[in-house]
């Protein structure tokens, strides 16, 4: 006999309603997300009738706060297709099937569209009615697709289960007998954990991308700290120092009196190094470099500075740096190599930020000009050189430039805002 | 002294979303700037310069024409046309540019430009060997170096190198301003146009967008000041216009002449036609006529119009040989040559039409002839006779430019804006139901507020206030050139000399750049070939009968003043009837209640927005009805209005109106008429109704009197039908309602067959047809053909729905089951799967699940039993058993149920021939107290009513200040329901989405026209098989 729990409110993860299943049967089937179906064969003689069975799995699963339907039958599907369309508990006698699903709508099957759209074009509308159908005519029309249907409808499908094993679980925990207060100890602790999970990990040859660990501390709060991994890890050291300076950074608001470790298992990352392609840092240890900077300096400012496509003057951000040698290779293809024969022109300075600077008009040119360590009667103007753009947003930008040398010689960019009308030393020209 | 300027590098917004202004603004802003010309340089053609060339000489400008060449060196090269062998050239090359290949094989090579480069000069950039190679082929003298300052710092470098180039190949510099723009305000449309066209958003167009908004029109002392250094490029700009002879006044455009017989003359040998023709036509041929056609005959000649006439006289005995039905339409039916020829069916003699509103000395213009053809297979002969006798490049269809409109501009400006899809999807739905919120003189809680706030979107928001503004701003421009429904300009020496043509979506077709009013503005001589459906409907109506009835009926001979024809016409029984089926002629017809031929022209004309807005409609109505004295607003127009009771109903009446109370000359009526036509320009309505006032003033002509006229003129010259063409329309309202009353089958075999067309669905033209006692048979694989035919059973004739009705079923399938039956008679589901081994499993299912193949024994003869067989015959049996018919038990399936057969019907074909509906669902909805149409038809004015029915149409006139119109049907006919706007505004989204509909209200029956005055509506939730419907067109 098989029992079949299909949830019928979905808050409660689908992990849940397997475990209530594997509380009665260790060979249970995940059918779907919300449905598990498991063999009750032997319970009789543990629990007794079918009913009986079917109180105790409604027992447990109601103190596990699950709402679910519940079907007993002797076929695997027949208690699928009862839980999931029928609500409650629904125990099937053997011999019985086709009458308890004989109302079912065909839709109830799991068929393909086009199947069904046959069914409707003949009128069939409940599984008594496609049951009722000769079995040759039906597998003369519709091939083993119907025959299959038929069997279904008729609760005799007799397949096997295909049992699915539980997942494990890499979490550990350790409970400590004195508070402690300071980092290194918390650490230690923390890397006896880590190094024993990465063991289990590399056992069933899987690696990690993503480690959260709980602290309960002594002031009865908890703290939760979770790291995640952009690459499968696989060295408890790595990770171990990524830990270290993420509590550095964020170290706990009172001494630690338990821990949990868990790390999330995935498929470890195959990468083969490119015979010609430069030596580069391990993209671990770079990382951890990364992180240690971005400690110090903000994590908004580490990374490679990027041009923005704008006409925006000086318009630049800062994107993450590319850690993959693929992405790296790929990026260096785009752009070919080329000989740089243009001309030699002038190197700009720019000062950041502007400098607010004063300046006098003549004719509408620039004739003198004064910021903080520039000052001087201009010489040469040429402009002004006009952008304004975003005019659609609320960085709507628009300013005149003007490329000025002063009488001490130097050479400067100024510019006036629109909006402001006030001025600024933008650069000098080396 | 002032400065002088002119600006030789202008895009306009023909180059089709590389320039945000039209060039009339372009022209108007220059002309403000006091610029003495103006060059417009589109991309690859000329398509703005009609509009260019006309606004320029209204302005007192000189309109320079020119384009910008795509090279195979991807540059774009500026040429201006110097002479009109310049301009020839210019069209020239681009014809065969684009004429040359697939999209991007548009590049100009030198070889292309060299032989193609007399009479035309050339601007360049700073390449010192494309410059040098460019003065080898347009000589020097014809090469400019083009310097351009758009404050940017990038283009001084290439300046300077512009210079240079100059002085070392000794060229002359001109400046420009490379405009894209009028003023620099429509910066901000150029950059959404340049996101629409890149296909990105705005936000992450990037340097795609314009670094400033320097590419306006600038007055000649900023160009000088820009230009300071250079004084010499701004003269050349000067002195480079005044070498530029050429305007599009010199286009040297003429018509082809007609080939006639040794010793003849075009003029004589039209003579000879005419006079052949009126005395087939006048029986007798008598003085009134003869006269008439010997004015028309003498002003031709003296127009030298002959060969014009000729070569559509040409085309309709191309039609006749053909077999193919021609008439003509539009103002061509006010001339008794044209009647004579065969080309109009009208006899504006009998009719006293005016011809000069066809064609007049003074008005210096091009008559406008128009055939209507039946649509599909015969136009498209006709066409390709015109492409064949004129040569590709001496015939084309005119463009039409597709401009943005509500929803198109909403879309793209939103799109650029980065709306997402369901926002863009909820403001287009807004803008198609006729915009935001501009609904004038409608009283509504309808404010662009509560629409976006609807739409769920934020009108606080900036962006979304940019986006009204925007989506205002880019309405007009054009957004692509499409192709004239039929408009074809012949010329005589090649077509592509006057204007450049392209190739047409449509394989075989050539376009020209400009649409039928550049034309005629130009005056280019145009054909309308347009297809009509009616034309195609009456076409295979009259083969129909003859096959089927055994009788020859010509459209010329109909009796005249049919009896049944007028009763119909005056019951407003007239589904399917061309011009007087929609529901607003229906609701007329019993008020206008047509009694000769006259009054169905009237019928025709009058629902219209013209005389609807110029509260035309109800005066005339009630002066028929006797209930109104039918005078004349002054009694100087008595003459012109006695014949429509003193209401103006035509277009003619209107230009003799502005005649005789203004005294204008019929140049100056036609140019009004034009004013307030389609392309309707506020500055110019403004001035033609000045003009309009003084003129009447000083004829004595004030006051209300003035006011009135002014209103009936200004109001209905948009949307009013010129006399004739009512004329030649009523003529086949006519013979479609006597086709449809004397040969139903036929006419309604034809209809079906000639789908989408008209104004009903199938559905609706069967129920009606059924009402009539016509009698349908079900597609029938062993009888169907693909098209709906004429079977006789028992005596009378019915029509056999074709297997153009079954969904999906391919035009192919059906002619190879045609075929195959013709050899053999199909002996059962299974022979035919054999023998048609094409068909698909749809197809045979749809067959099946329609009953089409329970002639071909499927057990026990029902739907369910074929199909049940159908999908075993589709089964491949495998080589062993293939052709053995094995035997086999009865299908286990049960016959389908009456609603389970209609839902069967609607689901394969759209219609049934079944039971309506509504029908089934009539017990319960006379239990909740509904009535049917029949029922409703005898009730009093003013009763209490509730009606049910699937909704056919739904309507809302611009003229209607926000009412909603609804027609239901049910299985005894038609029920209409108005919908006042404050009950709308409530019930919209049940009213728009909702198949069926219950309303109650008050029943309004006056004088046969029977309507409910909506006070409740709500959906009919049990039905649902629908046939759609004809909603807010």
């Amino acid at each position: 006999m098989f029992a079949c729990l299909h949830l019928t409110s979905p808050p409660l993860p689908s992990a849940d309603l397997a475990a209530l299943a594997r509380q009665f049967s260790p060979l249970v089937e995940q059918t779907s997300a919300g449905t598990v179906v498991c063999s009750i064969a032997g319970l009789d003689r543990l629990i007794g009738t079918p009913h009986q069975i079917a109180a105790e799995i409604g027992r447990r699963g109601a103190a596990m706060g699950l709402q679910a339907n519940l079907a007993i039958a002797a076929d695997p599907d027949t208690a699928v297709l009862a839980a999931v369309n029928l609500p409650g508990v629904t125990v099937i006698p053997p011999g019985r099937e086709a009458e308890v699903l004989g109302d079912l709508p065909v839709a109830a099957l799991p068929a393909t569209a086009g199947f069904l759209e046959t069914l409707d074009r003949w009128g069939v509308a409940t599984l008594a009615d496609l049951a009722a159908l000769p079995a040759i005519g039906l597998v003369g029309r519709l091939g083993e697709e119907g025959e299959r249907m038929r069997r279904l409808a008729l609760g005799q499908s007799n397949r096997p289960l295909q049992a699915t094993p539980a997942p494990r679980d890499y979490t550990a925990g350790l409970n400590l007998d004195q508070p402690l207060a300071l980092l290194e100890p918390l650490l230690f602790a923390i890397s006896s954990l880590i190094h024993d999970l990465f063991r289990q990990l590399r056992r069933q040859a899987l690696a990690t991308n993503r480690m959260t660990l709980r602290l309960a501390l002594e002031d009865r709060t908890a703290g939760t700290r979770t790291l995640e991994f952009p690459l499968p890890m696989h060295e408890a050291g790595v990770l171990l120092k990524q830990v270290q300076l993420d509590l550095e950074a964020h170290p706990p608001g009172a001494a630690v009196v338990s821990l949990e470790v868990r790390l999330d298992p995935v498929k470890p990352r195959r990468l083969q190094g490119g015979l010609f392609c430069p030596a580069a840092p391990e993209p671990d240890k770079l990382r951890i470099v990364l992180a240690r900077i971005a400690a110090l300096v903000g994590a908004d400012r580490v990374g490679s500075p990027a041009i923005l496509d704008t006409h925006r003057p000086d318009a630049y951000a800062v994107r993450p740096h590319a850690l993959e040698v693929g992405v790296a290779e790929s990026a260096a293809k785009g752009a070919p190599a080329q000989r740089d024969d243009r001309p030699l022109r002038l190197v700009s300075r720019l000062f950041r930020p502007a400098l607010v600077a004063a300046v006098k008009l003549r004719q509408g040119r620039p004739a003198w000009l004064a910021a903080r360590g520039v000052k001087g009667a201009v010489v040469a103007a040429a402009g002004p050189w006009r952008t304004s753009g975003d005019w659609w947003a609320p960085t709507a930008w628009a300013r005149d430039e003007w490329d000025v040398g002063l009488d001490d010689g130097a050479l400067y960019r100024i510019y006036q805002e629109t909006a402001s009308a006030r001025w600024f030393v933008d650069g000098v020209y080396d | 002294m002032p400065v002088s300027y002119v600006e030789l590098h202008a895009r306009s917004a023909f180059s089709f979303l590389e320039g945000a202004s039209v060039p009339e603004d372009l022209v108007s802003r220059a002309a403000g700037l006091g610029y003495p010309a103006l060059a417009l340089v589109d991309r690859d053609g000329v398509f703005g310069a009609p509009r260019f060339h006309m606004a320029a000489k209204r302005a007192g400008l000189r309109a320079h024409i020119g384009a910008e060449i795509t090279t195979s060196q991807g540059a774009r090269l500026p040429l201006l046309a110097r002479t009109r062998a310049g301009y020839q050239n210019l069209c020239r090359l681009i014809t065969r540019l684009k004429l040359r290949g697939p999209k991007g094989r548009e590049a100009a090579g030198f070889d292309d430009l060299a032989e193609f480069s007399e009479g035309l000069i050339c601007l360049t950039g700073p390449r010192f060997d494309l410059a040098g190679r460019l003065t080898r082929v347009y000589g020097r003298g014809n090469v400019y170096i083009e310097l351009q300052r758009h404050c940017r710092r990038d283009e001084e470098a290439r300046n300077q190198a512009a210079v240079e180039a100059a002085r070392r190949l000794k060229l002359p510099l001109v400046a420009t301003n490379g405009v894209s723009h009028a003023t620099p305000q429509e910066r901000e449309l150029l950059d959404v146009l340049t996101s629409i066209r890149h296909r990105v958003t705005i936000d992450t167009a990037g340097r795609l967008l314009s670094r400033n908004s320097e590419r306006h029109l600038k007055p000649p002392e900023e160009m000088a000041r820009l230009f300071a250094d250079l004084p010499g490029a701004l003269a050349h700009a000067v002195e480079l216009s005044s070498r530029l002879e050429f305007t599009l006044q010199d286009l040297g455009y003429r018509f082809p002449p007609y080939p006639v017989p040794p010793g003849e003359t075009m003029d004589s040998f039209l003579r000879q036609r005419t006079e052949e023709g009126a005395r087939d036509r006048y029986r007798p041929y008598h003085e009134r006529a003869r006269r008439q056609i010997e004015r028309e005959l003498a002003l031709i000649a003296k127009l030298g119009l002959a060969g014009y006439f000729l070569i559509v006289w040409d085309l309709v005995q191309f039609c006749r040989g053909e077999g193919i039905l021609a008439q003509g339409r539009g103002s061509a039916a006010n001339s008794a040559v044209c009647y004579s020829l065969g080309i109009t069916a009208v006899d504006p003699v009998g009719m006293d039409l005016l011809f000069e509103r066809f064609l007049s000395e003074e008005r210096g213009e091009w008559p406008d002839i128009d055939l209507d053809l039946p649509s599909g297979e015969d136009r498209e002969r006709v066409i390709q006779y015109v492409y064949r006798r004129y040569g590709k490049l001496g015939a084309a269809m005119t463009a039409n430019v597709i401009t943005y409109r509500g929803r198109s501009a909403v879309r793209d400006v939103g799109k650029a804006l980065g709306f997402d899809e369901a926002t863009l999807g909820r403001l287009s739905r807004l803008a198609a139901r006729g915009g935001y919120a501009h609904e004038a003189g409608r009283e509504s809680s309808w404010t662009p507020q509560r629409q976006f706030r609807e739409a769920g979107v934020d009108l606080s928001q900036p962006r979304v206030r940019k986006f009204l503004e925007l989506a205002q701003a880019i309405q007009d421009l054009p957004r692509h050139l499409g192709q004239h429904s039929g408009g074809m300009v012949i010329c005589q020496d090649q077509l592509d000399s006057v204007v450049p043509l392209q190739p047409a979506t449509m394989p075989g077709r050539v376009v020209v750049q400009w649409d039928k009013e550049d034309c005629a503005d130009l005056g280019l001589i145009k054909v309308d070939l347009l297809g009509l459906g009616m034309m195609a409907v009456l076409r295979d109506s009259l083969a129909l009968i003859r096959r089927h009835y055994g009788e020859e009926v010509s459209l010329a001979h109909l009796p005249r003043n049919d009896p049944l024809v007028y009763r119909s016409l005056q019951k407003a029984d007239t589904i399917g009837v061309f011009q007087v089926e929609s529901r607003a002629q229906m609701s007329c017809l019993p008020r206008l209640c047509p009694q000769c031929f006259y009054d169905i022209v009237v019928q025709v004309a009058i629902i219209r927005p013209g005389p609807i807005v110029g509260k035309m409609l109800h005066p005339y109505l009630r002066r028929r009805q006797g209930l109104e004295e039918a005078a004349c607003p002054h009694p100087l127009l008595e003459p012109v209005l006695k014949r429509t009771l003193g209401v103006p109903l035509f277009q003619e009446q209107l230009l003799r109106m502005a005649m005789i109370a203004a005294r204008f000359s019929g140049g100056e009526a036609e140019e009004l008429r034009r004013a307030f036509g389609f392309k309707r320009s506020q500055k110019r309505m403004a001035e033609v109704e000045t003009k309009l006032r003084e003129g009447m003033s000083r004829n004595g002509i004030s006051g209300a009197v003035q006011d009135v006229i002014v209103q009936s003129i200004t109001s209905f010259a948009l949307y009013g039908f010129p006399e004739s063409h009512a004329a030649s329309f009523a003529l086949l309202t006519y013979a479609s309602a006597y086709l449809r009353c004397h040969y139903r089958a036929a006419f309604l075999a034809a209809m079906l067959n000639n789908q989408p067309m008209g104004f009903y669905n199938p559905l609706t033209l069967v129920k009606d047809a059924q009402r009539h006692g016509l009698r349908f048979k079900p597609v029938d694989a062993a009888r169907s053909q693909w098209l709906c035919t004429i079977e006789e059973h028992g005596g009378e004739l019915c029509v056999r729905l074709g297997f153009n009705y079954v969904k999906g079923f391919r035009r192919q399938t059906a002619e190879a089951l045609q075929a195959e039956r013709a050899r053999r008679p199909l002996a059962g589901i299974g022979d035919l799967r054999r023998r048609v081994p094409g068909i698909s499993k749809d197809e045979l299912n749809s067959l099946a699940e329609l009953g089409a193949l329970n002639f071909l024994g499927a057990p026990e003869n029902h739907r369910r039993g074929a199909l049940w067989q159908a999908e075993l015959a589709l089964r491949p049996a495998g080589e062993l058993i293939e052709g053995a018919a094995p035997e086999e038990p009865p299908a286990p399936l049960a016959p389908m149920t009456p609603l389970e057969l209609l839902r069967a019907d609607f689901r394969n074909t759209s219609l049934t021939i079944g039971a309506h509906p509504m029908r089934f669902e009539r017990r319960h909805l006379k239990e909740r107290g509904v009535l049917t149409a029949a029922e409703v038809r005898s009730m009093r004015d003013g009763s209490l009513v509730r009606v049910a029915g699937a909704v056919i149409c739904r309507q809302q006139p611009a003229t209607a200040k926000g009412f909603v119109f609804v027609s239901m049907e049910d299985e005894t006919g038609i029920v209409n329901a108005i919908l006042p706007p404050q009950l709308f505004d409530l019930v919209r989204a049940t009213v728009v989405s909702e198949p069926y509909l219950v309303i109650d209200g008050v029943l309004q029956n006056q004088q046969g026209v029977v309507s409910v005055k909506a006070g409740r509506v709500q959906a009919l939730d049990s039905m649902d098989p629908a046939a759609g419907s004809h909603d807010f067109c």
